[in-house]
């Protein structure tokens, strides 16, 4: 009885491992495309890095990333009398 | 035998409640879930509105029967809306290491407190047994829905009024790095490009003042959502404005490459 309860203990916490390392690894997949999305782009008008300028374009880059991904904004809806 | 189908049934019932607050979801996954609930609180309210008229066209205890399960099932559509709103709002403020702790900590009070009323409110929903009790469960939720909102939607309008106001500070200091590098080459074209994004960033500065103000007034008395709206067009106004400022000093960057390149 004891042998089967350990187990069921060991099955179970490797259905939750395998639950948790599957989540993760979609969240990492996510991350990679979104990071790989926006280095092609990047990569596609990079220009070198002119330091007397300052700035490079992969920064312009990232900061219109930033504009677009920072600043979406939702209204909320409300149940009404109607 | 009978134990051990027992545990086992007992363990996969505990693994069934374990999993999903085990497997975590991150705030995209958490938009995704919100989104979803919108759409399935349109759908639960046109079935609630046709079971309604079926009801109000042969007034039968069976069309009412129909109507209270729908009316309900519409009711807790609105619940999960909310419910799914303040946990996504709650994990993107968690995840962005923009905003201050006090903000986050605000942020988590706020969801925690109306996580629970919203759990009250479900066992309200849960006990109407007729029209009459499920109209005035729908009123008294009328009220209660945007205290549930309000101070989790000021504290996300601060959040982007911080968000808006690191970006431009950022926008700023690489207008005034070209700036520099285009005078130094006395590129006329870029410098009026230059003075059009800067006109764009202070634009898109005072938008993000303008939407802090409403965002301040989103409080309970008066028309806290209808404030939470207003900020919301500021700060998609500023938004097109920084977009507009960036793209004019991409092009005013491309100048300025050219000329030291010639």
């Amino acid at each position: 009885m004891k042998k089967i309860f350990i187990i069921l203990i060991i099955v179970v916490v490797l259905v939750a491992a395998a639950v948790l390392l599957k989540n993760k690894t979609n969240n990492e997949n996510k991350t990679q495309n979104i990071g790989g999305n926006n280095s092609a782009s990047s990569s596609a008008v990079s220009a070198p890095d002119h330091s007397n300028i300052g700035i490079t374009q992969q920064e312009l880059d990232a900061l219109k990333n930033k504009i677009n991904n920072s600043l979406q904004t939702e209204d909320l809806a409300v149940p009404t009398k109607e | 035998m009978r134990k051990i189908i027992a545990s086992i049934l007992m363990m996969a019932f505990l693994a069934s409640q374990t999993m999903p607050v085990l497997a975590m979801k991150n705030a995209a996954g958490a938009a995704e879930d919100y989104f979803a609930a919108v759409q399935r609180r349109i759908s639960a309210n046109q079935r609630y509105r046709a079971d309604l008229d079926v009801y109000n066209a042969n007034k039968t205890p069976e069309n009412e029967q129909k109507a209270v399960v729908s009316g309900k099932a519409m009711l807790n559509s609105w619940l999960d809306e909310a419910q799914a709103w303040l946990i996504w709002k709650n994990l993107q403020a968690k995840e962005n290491p923009d905003v201050p702790s006090d903000l986050k900590n605000a942020i988590q009070n706020d969801v925690n407190t109306n996580l629970e009323k919203i759990n009250h409110l479900r066992n309200d929903v849960a006990s109407v047994k007729t029209l009459n009790q499920g109209v005035a469960v729908f009123l008294m939720m009328v009220q209660k829905y945007i205290e549930l909102l309000v101070d989790v939607a000021r504290n996300t309008g601060a959040v982007w009024v911080v968000a808006g106001n690191k970006i431009l500070d950022t926008a700023d200091s690489y207008e005034a790095k070209l700036r520099i590098a285009a005078q130094a080459k006395n590129n006329s074209a870029a410098i009026a490009l230059l003075n059009s994004a800067k006109s764009s960033l202070q634009t898109a500065r005072t938008n993000v003042q303008t939407a802090a103000n409403y965002y301040k007034k989103t409080v309970i008395g008066g028309n806290p959502l209808i404030n939470f709206s207003q900020g919301n067009v500021y700060i998609n106004q500023a938004r097109v404005d920084l977009l507009t400022a960036e793209s004019q000093m991409a092009q005013a960057f491309s100048l300025i490459v050219s000329s030291q390149q010639q």
